[in-house]
């Protein structure tokens, strides 16, 4: 069997068992439309509809967070609880390989947990039927790849449920609140800045409020692949060394 | 062939396996025999490329199994002790991908494969019903079924008849010599006496890491003390003159547990008569006599000195 299909089947696998619970992707979408349509509209009230456009992005990247933290909790779990990996890694995958179809089956569950979101978005945004969608789907893409390797590698060292839960809860405040979802970057604290500047959700959101502006966003996007890639390759080497059982 | 030699792993300080070596011949039934924690299972997950060997080396139809794991991996399937399934899948989806991720077999190969293995199991009805809302017993038939329905030409179970209820362990063992019979290795480790000794051609026994003893069933329990027991029960308080039945060249040992007098014998049958003939005018009461045949366990016990349950 040729690699691109073992990959293929290794990604089946954690779509299958994405969808074997409904309520997991209804509520996460649940989740995406409070997110967007009572926090971001409170706020556009509050302040104008222009800040609902701004921070509408932010809505999506949450969920797409939690959908990618979905994966390396199901790698924890794999381990500790039902001792699945024992038996995945029996499988005639290599070991590489199979490590990167777990960050793969990663990125797409988020991708498809987010898609309606991504849609409605694109719709604000006035770029539903252009080929900007394409360049929208990507972002949330590399953003959920990053995000995946992240959690891949926290459920590598994670001892507990809890530290899993502990330390998720800490990268996602970081993620949320240290980056520009909400505020611009200089409305932060001098010395916080740098750390703003740097969040990856940071880049994301750069990344997607560029697509319906003028001028191209793959520069955005370039920049969003890099720490995506570090994180994915961290991710890889968390796998592969928790893989050594 | 598989073999280990000189194989190790520890854990830390402890040795859970240590110079253990081994050849198992292509397509028989192996038996490996211990008790829980001999290290059966670190054997097996070694074997199948999970963990590594500290010392030694495995190799398997010829591949290292460190140099050249996915080769190993190739030729194996593991049914592991406790089912390792996708708790969220039905029992029709975990072997379909078990299927997709271990053989060629197209779409129409694998759903028939799958549909004869889940009826001969009885669960055929049930192969939709998530895995993790399944008995005990149902679980660890979906999970033997994985390499039933792989027939990998190296077929390995921990524990196959673990859960399962008498005639669904009948079922198993048939299963796993037609498989056999398919040109399959088959290993099957087991705490179970009755399994080694019914489903194997040479049972390995294993304690504490070590391979103590290999061979047939038969031959291990013509090894054993010879190959029947002689139990008898005295009267209480009575001091059994062992002289009285170690004259006989076929008596082999005599050991006495209060009234209860076991003598080992290589011919019980034909010295029954002279041993109760010799007794009685000895002036030994005998309230009982029964003649059995060395077990395996007996063999355990002479191996290893400790009780396998």
């Amino acid at each position: 069997m040729s690699s691109a299909g073992l990959v293929v089947r290794v990604v089946e696998r954690d779509i299958r068992i994405l969808f074997s619970d409904s309520f997991l992707v209804g509520i996460m979408f649940a989740n995406f439309c409070v997110d967007l349509f009572v926090t971001a509209a409170t706020f556009s009230n509050l302040i104008s509809s222009s800040y609902f456009l701004r921070i509408a992005p932010g809505s999506n990247f949450i969920t797409a967070m939690v959908a990618a933290f979905q994966s390396g909790r199901d790698v924890w779990r794999e381990k500790y609880i039902k001792d699945l990996a024992s038996y995945l890694f029996t499988l005639p995958v290599p070991r590489r390989l199979f490590a990167a179809s777990r960050i793969a089956g990663g990125v797409v569950r988020s991708v498809i947990a987010t898609f309606p979101g991504t849609l409605v978005i694109a719709y604000l945004y006035g770029i539903l039927f252009s080929p900007l969608l394409i360049e929208a789907y990507l972002i949330v893409g590399l953003f959920s790849l990053g995000i995946v390797g992240l959690s891949m590698a926290v459920s590598a060292f994670a001892s507990s449920i809890e530290v899993f839960a502990t330390v998720r809860s800490a990268i996602q405040l970081y993620l949320s609140f240290l980056s520009t979802i909400f505020y611009d970057a200089s409305v932060f604290p001098a010395v916080v800045q740098p750390i703003v500047e740097t969040n990856p959700m940071t880049w994301a959101m750069n990344a997607f409020r560029s697509l319906p502006g003028p001028g191209s966003a793959l520069n955005s996007i370039a920049i969003l692949t890099v720490p995506s890639l570090a994180f994915a390759a961290l991710g890889m080497i968390c796998y592969l060394w928790y893989a050594k059982l | 062939m598989i073999s280990f030699d000189k194989t190790g792993k520890r854990f830390g300080t402890l040795d859970a396996v240590k110079d253990f070596s081994l050849d198992v011949r292509d397509k028989e039934i192996l038996g490996l025999l211990g008790p829980n924690g001999a290290g059966k299972t670190t054997l097996m997950l070694m074997m199948g490329t999970v963990y590594r060997p500290t010392s030694g080396s495995i190799s398997v139809d010829g591949f290292d199994v460190i140099k050249h794991p996915n080769n190993v991996r190739k030729l194996i399937g593991i049914a592991f002790q406790d089912a390792r399934v996708d708790g969220i899948l039905g029992a029709f989806d975990v072997l379909n991908w078990h299927l997709k991720m271990t053989t060629v077999l197209d779409k129409e190969e694998r759903a028939e494969r799958v549909e004869q293995v889940l009826r001969a199991v009885d669960l055929w009805d049930a192969r939709k019903k998530r895995t993790w809302l399944m008995s005990g017993g149902m679980r660890k038939k979906v999970e033997d079924c994985k390499v039933l329905a792989q027939r990998p030409k190296i077929a390995v179970f921990d524990e196959p008849t673990a859960f399962l209820d008498v005639p669904s362990r009948l079922l198993m063992w048939k299963m796993i010599r037609e498989l056999r019979d398919q040109g399959s290795t088959v290993i099957v480790a087991t705490n179970m006496m009755d399994e080694a000794e019914r489903l194997s051609e040479r049972v390995a026994i294993v304690n504490r890491g070590k391979l103590v003893a290999i061979d047939t069933p038969e031959v291990l329990k013509g090894r054993t003390k010879g190959g029947e027991v002689l139990e008898l029960t005295v009267d209480d308080g009575q001091e059994f003159p062992r002289g009285l039945l170690t004259q006989f060249g076929e008596v082999q040992d005599v050991t006495q547990n209060e009234n209860k007098v076991s003598v080992y014998l290589s011919s019980g049958r034909l010295l029954l008569p002279k041993i109760v003939e010799t007794l009685t005018t000895g002036g030994i009461k005998i309230q009982s006599v029964h003649l059995k045949e060395v077990t395996l366990e007996d063999v355990f016990l002479n191996y290893t000195g400790q009780n396998l349950e």
